[in-house]
């Protein structure tokens, strides 16, 4: 951007207007025309964007399936479009005469570029001419993806015309081929690059190929239109362009690993334009902000300048973190149920699969990812909560089935990879799980899930080391959840580095309070610390939470157990009994339960029920050494009791 | 059941209450069966046919009994039995998935009841579900186990549905009025509980369940799996009212089971008899009661009624046959063995008695082998794992006795003979606190009999502990009648520690005693 010239505007080779994706272009030639009466003049839209003074009425990233080049042509003069909304300099507009939207006329232009403007204007029925005969024909061959044909042809038609326009689109039939490098240097022309269209879509390209520094060059270090207030520009439902811009910049920066200029781009690019799902979708599904810094954004959002501002609304707010305001999103769901007749959509069901999981009700939770996923075998967006659930629940064969399916299908998805990850980890392949979830990694280096799984890998190997650094990444990656800081701070609780894991156990808290895994481990912190009376009061917490959630019982269960070795450690038998004991019922037996009653009984003097407990415990883990030395200990007491009691 | 209070003399058993009986009998066998819970509607089927019933054609008469029926009725202290239809109510929607479900289950497609009965709410429908999903838990836990005693077999391999099924219980519980709760959801609940190894916990609801409906044999039988050692009995009959005929059976069971042989249970029996004159359930709860007593010719008498009534009915026949080892009758055990292996070849009981068989030859691998079948067959057979464990001491396998042993205490904790053998073998293999500790549980279960304190005394000697030897000694002289062995060690460890005096006492009533055998 630095590279601008000074006084060259950015303007939209396409104008706006939306046809039906695959519409004939004759469809709309009647309301070009029609609308183009009514429509005033242009507006001045730009404002003090310094170099280079940019319209920001230049809505629309037009997006390729939106009209055909002819419709277009013949609505140029219109749309009051960008272009001619600028006050630029007459020096401009006989540079660019080609120049798009009225100012085409404006200049009138000698016109290479058309027949097609010039009647068209006149006599929407007149026929068309050569060229827009071979743009409609360019334009079929992209809708069908036959690129080879619109290269063709494009190239065709941009050779007879040179218009500025056919460039565009012949660019815009490279990137869909994936020939980003070609496009990028088609755009490189000098007359396209003042073109907010042309820019983006060399950003992107640029992108694609993974230069960043070059795509921020391209596109610019910040929005050149934050001064304007205008928000009138989409009434007919496109996202603007701008808008987009923005978003683009944040992928740079977060590329470029500056997630908070990257989070920034995204909010800006949704206060530009609420209509910018990727952005919100950036910001949300990387969790790149604080539960509570989520509400507030949202609610800064404006969304009463759209028509479909209350639908946005509650769409969003149903996408939103699940660790507060949980009536919100209830009355959004409701809303957008019985308003809106969404009951089906598979959206609004995953959001709801979130609340469940993050509830822990992960049965129910995998109900409902299933009901979506039978629908749409391949909804990416769900498939790490899908994961999620299959793991907890050791469903192994379900993994298998969805790893290979997705290996077979969309090899190309880093998210495959995280399921075959996730498979190999739950069969405990532990070597093959890492390298999976390494190779999505490698495909998406911001893959939050990929890098929480690898580190899972070595903590599950007991490599802590490297599975604090596996965690930082994704802690870095991942700066709005809780998740990699309470993971880190667990395996600074087995490095026993107290100090540290409570650092990263607070700076979790501060991001999500209501975690009863959280607060468990907040509380084995200060259990270790010796600091019993506080230990039970984050367990204590952690079970009302627990219990405030309606979680399964999976989630509090461990909770209980270090409830009863604190009360244990205060020396307050009957209540570390009770709890010990409750987890015996409702849970799978672990034998670190069954040790712990041996000890209080032991205590208590209860020294045969004491032998019994230690006796289920090395049932269950017979190569438990402190439970054989506790059993002998407990079998010499017995014998011991015995003999008192015959004394006495 | 007032013929039933007023004690033995009352030979003649009130009709009217008999034809009650009958009546609740028959209705708690449809209840049963429609539960698909098999085994007890067996067993009330069996009690039906037991029945003295001499004036068969007036009780199919129902009209004039039923007047009389109200009367008896009203004596009835347990909630009506008619009150389980109560329980059957569901809506029409599920009616029709209730009866798929139950021909699923009844053909051991346990996944799949489960999976029909998924939405359904109605408490019957629950308890099938739950109830399908336990069994098939347990079948898959039984498959994930492999080999007998191989490296998975044992608590590492649990039925991993217990937990799920407890938790949708007691969410059921604490979300459905008290009054309300469905007798077999209570039942369940103490099956699960147990098997979690949560008997405590169990009693409560299993007594709840027997006291809304007493007709559930299946519910006592886990109750009595409650029940550890006599002490805690009272407690339980404190809390159902003992003057019910299954509770009086319960009582019988209990005791019989808890090495009880005493007059008062005999009487019991006897009224109980009165009832059911022709129950083979009684008899061979009569035999048992004999064979602790030790009296094994009527014991023996009683189980050969039973096989002449009911040739083919192979429940408790493995006990039978231990009687047959013990009396050394090896003729007899191996015609038993041929008559139940042409009944069925794998039925734990038939293997059980095989194993016998071979054991009594002191052909104990052949045994072993057999004993393995049986618990192939059940890992839950009563008596395998402890014969199993008595083969393995035979072959000098301490540690694979060791862990038979242990796992007949699993499935039974009542069982005298695996305390008693796991303390015979950490003996020999001289680890003795373990082995005292052993001897203590098994002379808790028998405080009555003096091989038990025997055992603790060498116990104690072998801890060098001779004062309390010398205690263990004097109880367990006290409750034989004066055995030379017995009065020897206590001789010589009266002089190690220096009483001379008393050392010669027992000397001398040592000679006494040899003297006059």
């Amino acid at each position: 951007m630095s590279s601008r010239r000074p006084s060259q505007a950015f303007s939209t080779p396409v104008p706006t207007g939306r046809a039906g994706t695959l519409s004939r272009p004759e469809s709309n030639l009647g309301s070009g025309v029609a609308s183009s009466a009514s429509l005033p003049d242009a507006p001045a839209l730009t404002s003090g964007y310094s170099a280079s003074p940019v319209p920001a009425g230049s809505s629309h990233n037009s997006s390729i399936l939106s009209i055909s080049p002819i419709a277009r042509v013949l609505q140029i003069p219109a749309t009051p479009q960008s272009a001619s909304a600028t006050p630029l300099p007459p020096i401009t507009k006989n540079e660019y005469p080609f120049g798009f939207g009225s100012d085409m006329e404006a200049t009138s232009t000698p016109v290479i570029n058309s027949s097609g403007t010039a009647s068209g204007l006149q006599d929407a029925d007149a026929p068309l001419s050569q060229a827009d005969r071979l743009r409609l024909w360019r334009h079929d061959a992209l809708m069908q993806h036959q690129y080879q044909t619109a290269v063709f042809i494009g190239d065709t038609v941009l050779s007879i015309t040179d218009d500025p326009n056919d460039a565009f689109w012949l660019a815009q039939v490279h990137y869909n081929t994936g020939h980003y490098a070609r496009a990028r240097q088609l755009l490189m022309r000098q007359e396209l690059d003042r073109s907010a269209s042309c820019r983006y879509l060399a950003a992107l390209c640029l992108t694609r190929l993974s230069k960043w520094d070059e795509a921020l060059l391209v596109i610019g270090e910040t929005n050149p239109f934050q001064n304007d207030d205008d928000s009138n520009a989409t009434s007919d439902g496109g996202i603007k362009l701008e808008a987009s811009m923005c978003y683009l910049r944040g992928i740079i920066y977060s590329n470029q690993n500056n997630f908070e200029k990257a989070k920034d781009c995204y909010k800006e690019a949704l206060t530009v334009d609420i209509k910018c799902y990727e952005a919100f979708d950036e910001l949300i599904a990387n969790s790149l902000m604080t539960p509570v810094e989520e509400w507030e954004f949202l609610s800064s959002l404006r969304f009463d300048g759209n028509e479909d501002g209350e639908l946005v609304k509650l769409l969003y707010t149903t996408k939103l973190n699940k660790y507060y305001n949980t009536n919100r999103f209830f009355e959004a769901e409701q809303q957008l149920q019985t308003k809106y007749n969404l009951e089906e959509n598979s959206d609004l069901i995953q959001s709801r699969a979130e609340l469940l999981f993050v509830q822990c009700r992960f049965r129910q939770c995998l109900e409902l990812c299933e009901k979506v996923l039978e629908r749409d075998r391949f909804k990416f967006s769900i498939i790490p909560l899908y994961l999620a659930c299959l793991h907890e629940l050791e469903k192994k064969n379900k993994l298998f089935l969805i790893a290979h399916e997705m290996a077979e299908n969309h090899p190309e998805e880093p998210v495959t990879w995280l399921t075959v990850g996730v498979y190999y980890l739950s069969i405990h392949k532990i070597a093959e799980a890492r390298r999976f979830f390494s190779k999505a990694s490698m495909m998406n280096p911001h893959f939050g899930a990929a890098w929480i799984g690898f580190a899972h890998t070595f903590a599950v190997e007991g490599e802590h080391e490297q599975a604090v650094s596996a965690y930082s990444t994704a802690a870095r990656l991942f700066q709005g959840t809780h998740l990699p800081s309470l993971f880190l701070g667990m395996q600074h609780l087995q490095l026993h580095n107290f100090t540290l894991a409570e650092e990263y156990l607070d700076a979790s808290y501060n991001i999500c309070k209501t975690d009863p895994l959280l607060l468990n481990e907040m509380g084995v912190v200060l259990y270790h610390k010796n600091q019993l009376n506080e230990a039970l009061e984050f367990f204590f917490r952690a079970l009302k939470v627990a219990d405030e959630l309606d979680s399964d019982t999976k989630a509090w269960v461990p909770i209980k157990i270090n409830l009863g070795h604190a009360f244990r450690q205060l020396r307050r038998w009957p209540e570390a009994l009770e709890h010990f004991e409750e987890v015996l019922r409702v849970s799978k037996h672990e034998p670190e339960v069954y040790s712990a009653i041996g000890l209080v009984n032991l205590q208590l003097g209860r020294t045969e029920q004491a032998v019994i407990n230690f006796q289920e415990a090395l049932s269950l883990a017979p190569n438990d050494p402190v439970s054989w030395d506790l059993l002998k200990r407990a079998l010499e007491e017995n014998a011991n009791s015995m003999i008192s009691k015959n004394d006495g | 059941m007032s013929s039933m209070t007023s004690g033995n003399d009352s030979l003649q058993v009130d009709p009217t209450f008999v034809g009650q009986l009958q009546r609740d009998l028959e209705q708690a066998f449809n209840v049963l069966s429609d539960r698909c819970l098999y085994e007890s509607a067996k067993w009330t089927a069996e009690a039906l046919i037991g029945l003295d019933l001499e004036d068969e054609d007036a009780s199919a008469d129902d009209a004039d009994i039923m007047q009389d029926a109200t009367v008896a009725r009203t004596q009835l202290e347990y909630a009506d039995a008619s009150d389980i239809t109560m329980f059957d109510r569901m809506p029409a929607s599920e009616r029709r998935k209730y009866t798929l479900a139950k021909a699923c289950f009844s053909c051991r497609e346990y996944d799949r009841t489960v999976m029909f009965l998924d939405k359904c709410n109605s408490p019957k429908c629950m308890f099938l579900r739950l109830f399908a999903k336990y069994i098939s838990g347990e079948k898959k836990k039984e498959e994930r186990s492999e080999v007998i005693l191989g490296p998975l077999d044992g608590d590492s391999t649990p039925n991993k549905e217990l937990a799920i099924i407890i938790g949708e219980l007691e969410l059921y519980f604490r979300s459905s009025d008290l009054s309300k709760h469905d007798p077999f959801l209570l039942y369940l609940y103490g099956i699960v509980l147990i098997k979690h190894k949560c008997e405590k916990a169990a009693v409560e609801p299993l007594i709840r369940s027997v006291k809304l409906y007493p007709y559930n044999w299946g519910a006592w039988l886990e109750l009595l799996a409650c029940v550890s050692t006599i002490d805690q009995l009272p407690s339980i009959l404190a809390q159902i009212p003992t003057s019910h005929i299954m509770a009086k059976t319960f009582e019988v069971v209990t005791s019989q089971e808890l090495f009880q042989s005493t007059d008062a249970v005999f009487a019991t029996l006897s009224q109980l008899e009165i009832v059911f004159p022709n129950f083979q359930f009684l008899k061979v709860q009569r035999a048992l009661l004999c064979y602790h007593a030790l009296e094994y010719n009527e014991s023996e008498k009683l189980f050969d009624t039973v096989l002449t009534v009911d040739p083919h009915r192979l429940d408790d026949m493995d006990m039978y046959s231990n009687i047959l080892y013990v009396t050394e009758q090896r003729a007899k055990l191996a015609y038993l063995a041929q008559l139940a292996s042409s009944t069925d070849k794998f039925r734990p009981e038939t293997c059980c008695i095989i194993a016998n068989y071979y054991s009594l030859k002191s052909e104990h691998e052949k045994a072993v082998v057999y004993y393995r079948r049986a618990l192939t067959l059940n890992r839950n057979c009563l008596g395998a794992w402890t014969l199993m464990g008595h083969e393995y001491v035979e072959l000098k396998n301490i540690r694979a006795a060791i862990e038979s042993y242990r796992r007949a205490i699993g499935v039974n904790s009542k069982d005298v003979r695996a305390w008693y053998g796991l303390g015979q073998a950490y003996e020999v293999i001289e680890m003795y606190y373990y082995s005292f500790f052993y001897y203590q549980r098994a002379a808790a279960l028998k405080p009555y009999d003096h091989r038990m304190w025997v055992a603790l005394g060498n116990c104690f000697e072998k801890l060098q502990r001779p004062t309390e030897a010398i205690k263990a000694y004097k109880r367990a002289l006290s409750l034989s009648e004066m055995e030379v062995s017995i009065l020897q060690k206590l001789s010589s460890l009266h002089a190690s520690i220096g009483d001379v005096a008393s050392a010669a006492r027992y000397s001398q009533l040592c000679k006494e005693a040899d003297t006059q055998s």
